[in-house]
Parts: C-alpha cells; structure tokens; sequence
C-alpha cells in the first residue's frame, strides 16, 4: 500500500533502476525534502538521468546534492549507495577542491569540460589512480536559474592506462639502451654497480640507492657504494643483514625481493628500526643469487613511503639482474685476461720455444722464444706458417705426427731440425699435449719445441767417450771396482771378477774381496784400503797382491790403483766413493821374475867364466918359460874358450854341435884345414861339455902345431867320432908329421885332455904318443842333453 | 905352512881348469888334495871312502846341490866352506851357518879361509 502511495508520488522514478528505487525509498527530510514535493525541474532531470546508460550524477542546489544513475553507481564503486544522497564535497573528499569549483562554475551557468582528468580516489579504501572525460553543465530550476549541475562522466583509466603502460614501456626501454651503453665499456664491477645506481636513483627519482655484496658467512653485507639523491645521505658501509628484520631475510634469503611501500607502517618502529635509522621510509631490496648463494644487493630507497609500482618493481629487478650479469661478465673477463696475460708472460719469458694451436689445428699462438730462434717474424708461424721453418726433409713427418695427433686428439713428440735465424738447422724435440675444456671438449693442443742438438751431441760424446775407455780398459785388460764406504755396496765388473777366479754373474761383498786374496798378501791390502778411506789422508791407494781364484784355485798378480772421494761438508771429511782399476801382473811378475833368473844365472856364468879364465892363466903363467910362450898359450887357450862361447851362444846355450866346436876351435888357431879331416855324424853335446871339448882340441892343434904333424908341410889330422852302443866314441888321429916322442913332462894339454875331459865327459879319454903320429881316444857315455 | 903339510881337503868342483887351478893352490899352500870330485856322486864316495881334515865344495855340480855332501861333512864333523859363482843368497843349504867363497877367488883368499877353518 504505501509503496504504491510512494510510486504514485514520485512516478518520475519508475523504471529509473536500482537507483530509482533507492532514491523513491530514502528519506530526503533533511535535504530535498519528500521526493514528491520536488520541483518538477529536479524531478524531470532526474528522471533523464535515471534512464541514461551513460554515467550521470547530478549536484543538485548549493551542497551539490548527488543523485546518480547505475552507471555511475559503478563508478562509485565501494561508495555506493552511501554516495547518493550526500554532498559533493563530502561524498569525493578526496576532490572536494575541484567539486566545490565545478559547483560554482555551474550554478553560475557556465559549462565545464575536461578530458581524461587524472584524479586519485578511493572507492576501495585504498588510494587509486583514474581517469576520466568530464562534461558539466547547469540544469535550470522552477526560475529558469541554475539550481544545480548535471555532470557526464566516462571513466578513461583503462584506455590510459594502456597507453600509459606502453610509454612506460619505451620508458623502459630508453633506460636500459641508456643504462648498456653506460656500462658497455666499464671493466670494474664499482663502476658498473656505481653508474646502474645513479641511473635507477634519476630515472625512479629515489632518494638513494645502494648496491652491496654479502660476506662468505651470508649475513655480512658491505655496501661499496650508492648513490644519493640531493638532500640525502649516502648509506655506504657494513651491516649485518641479520638486523634488518625478519621479514627482509626471509624475503632476501628466499630468492624474493624485499619491498616495503611505508616502512614504518608496515614493519612498525621495531622491526623497521635498521631501515628508519638510515632514513628510508620505503625500500625495493633485489637479491642476487650466483650458485644458488645470496651473493649481493640492489636497493633503491625513498625517504617518503612510496607506492612503487609494479614496473618500477620490474625495472629495479631487471637493471639489477643486468647490471650484476655485467660485473659477473667483466670479472671473467678481467680473470680470463689475468690468466692469458700470465699465460703470455711465463710463454714469452720461457727458454723453450711454446705453442698452441685451436681444434681444427691452426696455430694461434707461438711465444717470443720460437720467433727469437726461428726469425720468422711475428704472427708468421701461426696458422700452418710453422711447418716453413722445419728443415724440408723433415716436413712430411712433423707434418703427419702433427695431423695424425689431431685426428685422435693424443699427445705426441717428434723430433725435427728446425731452421735457426742465422739459417743452419738444430735438432729439436716437439712435445705437445692435448687440451680439453672442463666438459671434455677438445681444443687444441699445447706444446714446447727444445733445442736437443747440443744432448744429441752430448749424448754422443758421452757414447763415444765410454765406447773408447770400454776399448782401452778391454785393450789394456783394465778390471774396475766401485766401493760404497757408507752402504758397503760393492760393485766389479766382469774383468774384475776374472782376477778373482769369479763367475760374471757372482755377486760381491768387501768380505770377499778379502777372502779372495792370498792369505800372505790380506793383510796389506786391507791396511791399503783403510788407509785410502782414513779421513786427513790422501786417499790414494796403490797395492799389490796375489788372489787365489774363488773356483779356479789360481794364483794372480794383482795390480790395484784407485782413490778415494770424499765428502767434505760434514765435520770430519767422509769418504763416500771408491773407485779403482785392477791390472793382471800375473805376466810381468813372472817376467820379472823370470829377468831375474836370467841375471843371476848371467852373473853366474860370468863369475864361473873368470873363474876359468883365472885358472887357465894361474896354469898357463906357470914354471919358467919364456913370458912370450905364455902370453900366446894364454891367449890360444882364450881363444878357445871364446870360439867354444861362441857356438854356444848361436845355439842358445842349449846344446853343442860336435863338428862345430871342432871346427870353430881349430880355425881360431890354424886357418886353412885342408889337411883336417872331420869324419862324424852331427852329435850334440850338452854346453859344458862342449867348452871341455874345446879345451882339449884346443891343446891338441896347439901340441900338433908345435910338435905333430901340423907342424911340417904334409902331415895331417883326421878325426872322427860316431856312437857304438850308446857309448860315443872320438878319436884324433895325426899323421904324416915328424916322429913323435912322448913329452918329458905332462903340462896343462894332458892334465886337461885326460883328466879334464874324461871328468866331464865321466869316461876315458887316452893320448898315445905313437912315433907315427899322436892319436887320443875318448870313449864315454853319450852325454844327455838337459 | 909347515904346519899345515900334510892335511887333507877335499876339493869338490865341477868345473876341470878351475879344480886343477885350485888343485894346484893347494898343493902350493902344502895341503894335500883329495879328489877333485867332478860330480856328485864321486864325491858323495869320496867323503864317505876318504878321510880329511876340511873341504871346499862347489855348490853347483852339472846343475846339481852339493848340499848332501855338506850334509854328510857336517854329520862328520868336517869343517868346509862353499866356493859358487852365485849372489851369496845362491847357497840354500839349511845346515849350520858356512863361510862362502865366491868366485873367483885369489890365493891368499883361500889361504886365510882354509886357516879359519882349520883353526
């Protein structure tokens, strides 16, 4: 009943929407009074409003009393329905500065007409930017005066804000182009952090922003530098982030970003503390995560709360990720570079020549020492330019090794001449290895080049040297030994071993060294050896001895020379080596001692020969001759003597030829022999027996020359001599001479004849002084031959 | 030399003009001679048949000692002394210590070594 009474009243509402129906239902006593009372002014413009899709509010008399459509209940928003009915400058105090104009503009007639006005609002409690086209104009009352305003309102924020977006967007953009090409060229991280930050602190107009990188332990946080707007103090320093609050590390240490739009209000004074101290009532903290640790901060800050928006947000992460990227770039760079230069430093300052090639077997880099030697000139041996300075010869190898290598990724070495500056070519060693990258990807290889010309030549040197003292020591029969004093580790070679009637293979001790000497000759050679390696003395050692050949029983002559070396750092110089040669002498010894044999036997035989000598002239000087008769019989018997040495000295004192003798005895008196007749086989008589022999012709040629039948023109001597078993049997006969009678007395001849002879030759031996001629006979055993 | 007229020695020398020489040193110095022997085993005889006052003995007889006839002297009692033509360290008879003449030898050399021995 009574609502259809209210429609009947205000009939102009029907059908004006849920608006309508609000306005029909509200009590308007203290405002415009009782909807049916309205002036049908207000009433028909608000029934246009009502049925009006596009937002409309009317401000109707002087407090600008709302009354609006639908459409504009959705703008409202929140406010709605509180918002009808009010007034205007208490229902948007939020713009009740630019109500109160329009309402005086309005109500004075005039229009008022903005496009896209840019107003903050809250319809949602919270503060909210928006735009809108705005037509105002007067609506007249009963008196044709204004009495209040109709305004159209067509919200415009999304389309602006789209177009916003996209000019934040360029924004963005610029800033970042601006921001790379600041740090494109800078090495130092500071510099990088330094220039991002004063970007971000102008572009966001902060008040100041910090970069920082954390400690090892995570909560050290040292602030290298910032930058602060005017009138704001810079925050450099170290902290612990530990007191920035929980929530700060939570965030941080998550990964998130640590934002707070009005510190205090959030965080409130206690946990805020550390922020409100530097002054920062608002504060966008981007982390920066390397390997999965915090590593460092941006922050940018403002002294006021500030509402950061999302792009602001998204800016300060991106030109924090970029920027830290940078620094992460640069500093491998710097490292990358460090390392190349030292790299290059050690390569071009090495004394051997280096190089090295990329995968696909170019050479990228040859050091300072490969020019030097080759003369090529710089960069020329890159590539394959190398390969030029390698004798021709050599080139095909050093070029197959080198591709082959490739081909398998190996190391390798190679041995080639290598042409030198001046032109002549060196043997050089070419060793490389191969590269690959942590992941195991081949790249190359690295590799030196050494001069092994002089080794080579050393090394042949050292064969030829050792080649010549093998051949003198084996030439000379030179066994050598090697002694430790310190270990007692001994050490022969196998002409060494030989001396001591040892196998090749036996192993030797000092013990057995000993044990192999001749007991007569241990003791000396030990006394020799203590004395080499006695410190204060000489170290020389020289000895000889005897060994008894451990399996071969035979006894040697040893000659050993050697030395002692000592070490003289200690106190007390120490020997430490001892080393020698060992000679055969077994030889010489006997040589010598065989010499010595023959000097005593030469002295013996001399002495025995002067013996004789003195005896034949003790008898030849006897009795009272005439001293001329003795003198010649002397000297006849000399003779004799002489010629008998001489046969025996032809045949090596070993033997006398009968017929010799004879022969040689006679001619030294008498020198034609045509009337001496020699009749015998060649018999040989043992020496003395021959002197004896030669003795007795002696004095028989001498008796037939003075008295027999040498002494006229036509006599003669025939002697023979054979053996008739086993007895040798000679005989002189004489004949033809004057006849003989036996002497008055018997002298030297027969006393050497008779007795002398037959003495020597243990037989007898007769002399016959028969008228027709004298005739001796000897019959004895046939004389052996030592 | 009358005192000496009449003793026996014993010449032992292989060597016949050197025995006739000292043969007739001998008999000069009024010894009487026994021998000479030539060789070993005539003397070996000669010492064991004989009887004499002292001996001269060669040590060297056709490559022969004569140290058994020494041996068999010393038994005896028999003075003697070694004539040889080695170095002194030729005569290795291992008996009592012996004069050695060494040749050659003059007169008055064996004079005075005869009168040592007999003395």
């Amino acid at each position: 009943m009574l609502q259809a009474v209210q429609h009947e009243r205000a009939a102009f509402l029907n059908n004006g929407g849920e608006c309508g129906r609000l306005i029909a239902g509200r009590d308007w006593t203290d405002s415009l009074g009782p909807v049916e009372g309205w002036p049908q002014s207000l009433k028909t413009a608000t029934a246009i409003l009502l049925r009006s899709p596009v937002p409309m509010v009317m401000l109707w008399g002087e407090d600008g009393i709302m009354l609006y459509n639908d459409a504009y209940s959705v703008f409202a928003g929140g406010r709605h329905p509180e918002l009808l009915g009010s007034k205007v400058r208490e229902g948007w105090p939020e713009v009740a500065d630019f109500n109160d104009h329009v309402m005086k503009v309005g109500l004075a007639g005039g229009t008022l007409q903005f496009r896209d006005q840019e107003l903050t609002l809250y319809r949602t409690g919270k503060p909210e930017q928006v735009w809108m086209n705005l037509d105002y104009s007067p609506v007249a009352g009963e008196n044709g005066e204004p009495a209040g305003v109709l305004a159209v309102v067509i919200e415009t924020t999304e389309r602006l804000r789209a177009e916003h977006e996209l000019r934040a967007r360029e924004e963005r953009l610029r800033f970042f182009d601006a921001l790379s090409e600041a740090i494109r060229d800078l090495t130092r991280p500071e510099q990088v952090m330094a220039c991002t930050a004063q970007a971000l602190g102008r572009h966001l107009d902060a008040s100041v922003v910090a970069y920082a990188d954390m400690g090892a332990d995570e909560d050290q946080m040292n602030i290298r530098g910032d930058w602060a707007a005017d009138g704001s103090q810079s925050i450099v320093g170290t902290y612990s982030l530990g007191a920035f609050g929980k929530t700060a590390n939570r965030e941080l240490r998550n990964g998130r970003p640590f934002i707070t739009f009005d510190t205090l209000e959030e965080l409130g004074p206690e946990e805020g503390k550390a922020l409100l101290d530097l002054g920062l009532g608002a504060t966008v903290c981007m982390p920066y995560f390397r390997e999965g640790r915090l590593t460092a901060l941006m922050a940018v800050h403002s002294k006021e709360p500030r509402q950061w928006t999302n792009s602001e947000l998204s800016l300060i992460a991106e030109a924090t990720d970029r920027s830290w990227a940078h620094v992460e770039r640069v500093r491998a760079e710097v490292v990358l570079r460090e390392s190349e230069d030292r790299f290059r430093n050690m390569a071009d300052n090495t004394p051997v020549m280096m190089w090295v090639t990329d995968q696909s077997g170019n050479c990228t880099y040859l050091n300072r020492r490969w020019y030097e030697f080759t003369g090529q000139e710089q960069h020329e041996g890159e590539g394959l330019g190398w390969i030029q300075a390698v004798h021709p010869e050599d080139r095909p190898l050093a070029e197959a090794v080198f591709l082959g290598a490739n081909a398998g990724q190996d190391d390798y070495k190679v041995e080639f001449r290598l042409r030198r500056a001046d032109g002549t070519y060196r043997w050089t060693l070419d060793a490389a290895a191969a590269r690959f990258d942590s992941a195991g990807k081949f790249l190359g290889y690295v590799g030196s080049v050494v001069d092994i010309d002089e080794r080579r030549e050393a090394e042949e040197a050292i064969r030829n040297s050792e080649q010549r003292l093998r051949l003198a020591t084996a030439a000379a029969n030179i066994g050598t030994w090697d002694f430790d004093p310190i270990t007692g580790a001994l050490r022969w070679d196998q002409r060494c071993k030989e001396l001591f009637g040892m196998p090749p293979e036996a192993e030797v001790t000092y013990e057995l060294f000993l044990a192999g000497l001749h007991p007569d000759d241990r003791e000396t050679a030990d006394a020799a050896v203590q004395a080499a390696l006695a410190p204060g003395g000489t170290g020389g050692y020289s000895v000889t001895y005897r060994t008894v050949g451990l399996t071969d029983n035979q006894v040697r002559s040893v000659a050993a020379n050697g030395g002692a070396v000592f070490d003289d750092s200690g106190e007390e110089p120490r020997a430490v080596r001892f080393i020698g040669t060992v000679i055969d002498i077994t030889d010489r010894m006997k040589a010598e001692q065989h010499q010595r044999l023959l000097i005593d036997e030469l002295s013996h035989r001399a002495k025995n020969l002067l013996a004789i000598i003195q005896s034949v002239a003790q008898q030849s000087f006897k009795g009272a001759r005439d001293p001329a008769d003795m003198l010649r019989s002397f000297e006849g018997r000399l003779g004799a003597l002489a010629a008998a040495h001489g046969v025996l000295t032809r045949e090596k004192w070993e033997a006398a030829p009968i017929r010799r003798v004879i022969c040689d005895t006679i001619t030294a008196v008498k020198s034609d022999d045509h009337r001496l007749e020699l009749d015998g086989p060649d018999l040989m008589v043992p020496p003395k027996t021959g002197v004896s022999l030669a003795m007795a012709i002696h004095e028989l040629v001498t008796n037939a020359l003075k008295y027999g039948s040498f002494s006229g023109e036509d006599g003669r001597v025939l002697i023979r001599w054979g053996v008739e078993e086993g007895r040798l049997k000679l005989e002189w006969r004489e004949e033809g001479g004057p006849p003989v009678s036996p002497p008055e007395r018997r002298g030297f001849g027969s006393r050497m004849i008779e007795r002398g002879l037959a003495a020597e030759l243990d037989g007898q031996v007769r002399i016959d002084f028969r008228p027709e001629g004298v005739v001796c006979t000897v019959d004895a055993p046939m004389p052996e031959i030592a | 030399m009358s005192e000496r007229t009449g003793l026996r020695v014993l010449l032992v020398e292989d060597e016949a003009v050197i025995a006739f020489a000292l043969e007739d040193m001998l008999d000069e110095l009024g010894y009487h001679v026994v021998g000479p022997a030539f060789r070993l085993e005539e003397a070996l005889l000669l010492v064991k048949d004989e009887a004499f006052d002292a001996a001269i003995l060669d040590v060297n007889l056709n490559e022969q000692r004569s140290y058994a006839v020494a041996d068999e002297l010393n038994r005896r009692g028999v003075p003697f002394l070694f004539a040889t033509g080695y170095a002194e360290g030729g005569v290795q008879w291992d008996g009592r210590a012996v004069d050695v003449l060494a040749k050659p030898y003059r007169r008055d050399q064996i004079d005075a070594a005869l009168r040592r021995l007999l003395s």
